[in-house]
């Protein structure tokens, strides 16, 4: 038998997916923490469930090892992003088993109209873009609406709007 | 296939056996077939072949070489290629699942062939609620096709509601122009009865029903047919054992996909659901294209697993994806010129107590007609065996076999939504909905994402489906089967 490591539900040896869950179960850690996975992760593509580490972090102080930090504006609160890659921001809600990478639900994001999967940011080679998932009240940079899916580049200092929530960026370098 | 037999064949030994087993099968055929012990005339000859099927196959390069001359020389007008999910079954003492990839190809001598000619029924809906933009939509797209079929081409139309009208009765036209008012005169109005106008539209193709020809028919309809269903199974049933094939295309939300897809499928055939009427015309043509591009027809898988194996489930990848009922006898429908034939299986081998070297997994064979050359039933042997060995979890499955079953299981998950929700489950149905979003967005399918989080949203609400979003996921999620484009370099 096999255990899905993302549902712990338990399949016949020689099974290539979850049948409950439709995640792959061919992922092997090689020790350094890191996945090797067949087709499913390719760096551009998300993997929502299986990075639970940023989904509750935040600080009421900037973190110096994060390579972006968000700021949200109406709670006082930083969220660090500390590796490259994509992350989702979006809100968690009872009864349902997708948690987006950075759960705003602290922050009243349903008050907010921030959708449970509302926007994604991504980090590469220093370059920094968010993108709209199609949410419901829309995503805004510096006041100016997204098209959904389209990326947009981000800059230290942009503010960014998911719903009526206000989010600043910090990028590294420019945190004291 | 070529009169001698091959090298595999004298030593007895499928194509990718090991060396281990060449020299194995070497060793036990040379003690009897020695002509010291073998005394019986053209021992000598009968040695000296072994002997050279040896030789060529122990030596890698050379084994090479003649596997490629081996292709090259065959005069099989299909080659075929097979893929394990994995090199070795593993030695368990408990269930395991191996998966195979079937794929069949048309060899580059026939490649080059004519068209076939065709023997096609449009059955066509004309029930109430078909009138406005969907029967005008469906008469223009039928009269493309008719502009487009040959003049060998046998065609014929038949329309149905309560009962069924024979527009253009079966046979070649000399003039295609001249049918299209006849055409323009189709005018909606009754009920659905589907039977009616499959009934009709057999017979029609049946009249002119010949090897030489492809015998398809094409149903188009909008809506639910009450108290002939099992009428229509039968139908197909026939018409499936007189090689007779059905296409179905479902325009809108309000007909029943289980029952066509149990229709079509009886029959090597697909189902197409068509959200937007506009769609129909691009489905109608691209479909009029590939049975002008068949090459074989009635293909059909019968294979037998072996001892404490079972064959838990049968996909069709290309030409048309769509999932397989288990039977006896596996429809697959054609294999099409510039389309391979992939299917995949699923095994699920129980353990046994014996030591073997190799394990048998199934055994059968595929069968098919070539329209261009009737006169006999081409039967290619199906042979799927495992060299036993130890369990590798390092091992990586074949590229095709992972992405078809990351395809499959998403299948999978909105089928046991459905039943779910069906089943009254809402709570599961809702969290298995939004497993399957998450997954959606994992291959970047993100429109479909969002369709299975509103359904999910919706059966919480409702405690029902959408009629439209359970049959866009559900025939989406079957089209993403298709394997990504382009004809793969293989060595069959």
């Amino acid at each position: 038998m096999i255990t899905c490591p993302h549902c712990g539900n338990k399949e016949l040896e020689g099974a290539l997916f979850c049948k409950e869950c439709g995640s792959q179960l061919l992922i092997e850690t090689n020790g350094l923490g890191t996945t090797e996975t067949g087709m499913r992760s390719k760096p551009d593509q998300f993997q929502i469930n299986q990075q639970p580490e940023y989904s509750s972090e935040f600080s009421y102080s900037p973190s110096s090892d994060a390579l972006i930090t968000l700021y949200v504006v109406d709670h006082n609160a930083y969220i660090p992003i500390m590796e490259e890659g994509e992350v989702i921001l979006g809100r968690s809600s009872e009864g349902q088993s997708m948690i987006p990478d950075i759960d705003l639900r602290k922050f009243k994001a349903f008050q907010s109209g921030v959708s449970r999967m509302h926007a994604a940011i991504r980090l590469f080679r220093n370059q920094i873009l968010i993108s709209d998932l199609g949410s419901s009240n829309g995503t805004s940079v510096n006041d100016t609406k997204l098209e959904p899916y389209s990326p947009h580049p981000l800059k230290n200092g942009d503010t960014i709007t998911l719903g009526r929530m206000r989010i600043e960026v910090i990028t590294k370098d420019k945190q004291v | 296939m070529t009169s001698k037999p091959s090298y595999y064949e004298i030593l007895g030994l499928p194509k990718e056996a090991t060396q281990e087993e060449v020299r194995r099968a070497y060793r036990e055929l040379s003690l009897s077939q020695h002509p010291d012990i073998n005394r019986s005339p053209g021992a000598n000859t009968q040695f000296l072949n072994l002997k050279e099927a040896f030789e060529t196959l122990s030596n890698p390069a050379r084994r090479k070489e003649y596997d490629q001359r081996l292709t090259q020389e065959s005069d099989a007008p299909i080659l075929e290629y097979t893929l394990y999910s994995r090199t070795r079954l593993p030695d368990l003492k408990e269930p395991q699942l191996l998966y195979a990839y079937l794929d069949y190809a048309v060899s580059e001598k026939y490649a080059s062939q004519v068209t076939p000619t065709l023997n096609y029924c449009l059955v066509i809906d004309r029930s109430t609620s078909m009138q406005g933009e969907r029967l005008d939509t469906v008469k223009a797209a039928a009269i493309e096709l008719i502009r487009q079929s040959k003049e060998s081409d046998v065609l014929s139309l038949v329309t149905f509601s309560d009962r069924a009208e024979v527009v253009l009765p079966a046979k070649r036209y000399p003039d295609h122009r001249s049918l299209e008012a006849q055409v323009h005169f189709i005018q909606a109005s009754g009920g659905t009865e589907i039977y009616q106008g499959l009934e009709a539209g057999f017979q029609q193709i049946q009249w002119n029903q010949n090897r030489s020809l492809v015998n398809h028919l094409i149903l188009i309809t909008d809506g639910h047919t009450y108290g002939d269903n099992l009428a229509c199974i039968d139908l197909a049933n026939r018409a499936a054992s007189q090689g007779v094939c059905i296409t179905a295309l479902g325009i809108g939300s309000d007909w029943n996909d289980e029952f066509l897809d149990t229709l079509t499928q009886i029959t090597g055939g697909n189902t197409y659901y068509i959200a937007k009427t506009s769609d129909l015309r691009k489905l109608m043509q691209e479909k009029f294209a590939s049975l002008n591009q068949v090459f074989a027809e009635r293909v059909s898988l019968k294979l037998k697993p072996a001892q404490r194996v079972a064959l838990g489930g049968v996909y069709r990848l290309q030409p048309e994806a769509t999932p397989l009922n288990v039977s006896e006898q596996i429809n697959l429908g054609s294999i099409l010129r510039d389309t391979n034939l992939s299917i995949l299986l699923e095994f699920i081998v129980q353990p046994v107590d014996e030591d073997l070297y190799r394990r048998e997994i199934a055994n059968g064979t595929v069968s098919l007609i070539l329209p261009s050359d009737p006169s006999s039933v081409h039967r290619i042997p199906v042979t799927l065996s495992r060299v036993v060995g130890s369990l590798d979890k390092k091992e990586k499955p074949p590229q095709e076999i992972i992405q078809a079953l990351t395809h499959i299981t998403l299948y999978r998950m909105q089928e046991r939504a459905r039943q779910e929700a069906s089943a009254g489950k809402i709570d599961e149905a809702s969290s298995r909905l939004q497993r399957l979003a998450t997954q959606f967005l994992s291959i970047g399918e993100k429109d479909l994402a969002q369709t299975a989080l509103m359904e999910a949203e919706r059966i919480q609400q409702t405690s029902m489906l959408s009629p439209e979003g359970e049959k866009a996921i559900k025939y989406a999620t079957r089209s993403l089967m298709l394997p990504s484009k382009g004809k793969e370099e293989r060595q069959y």
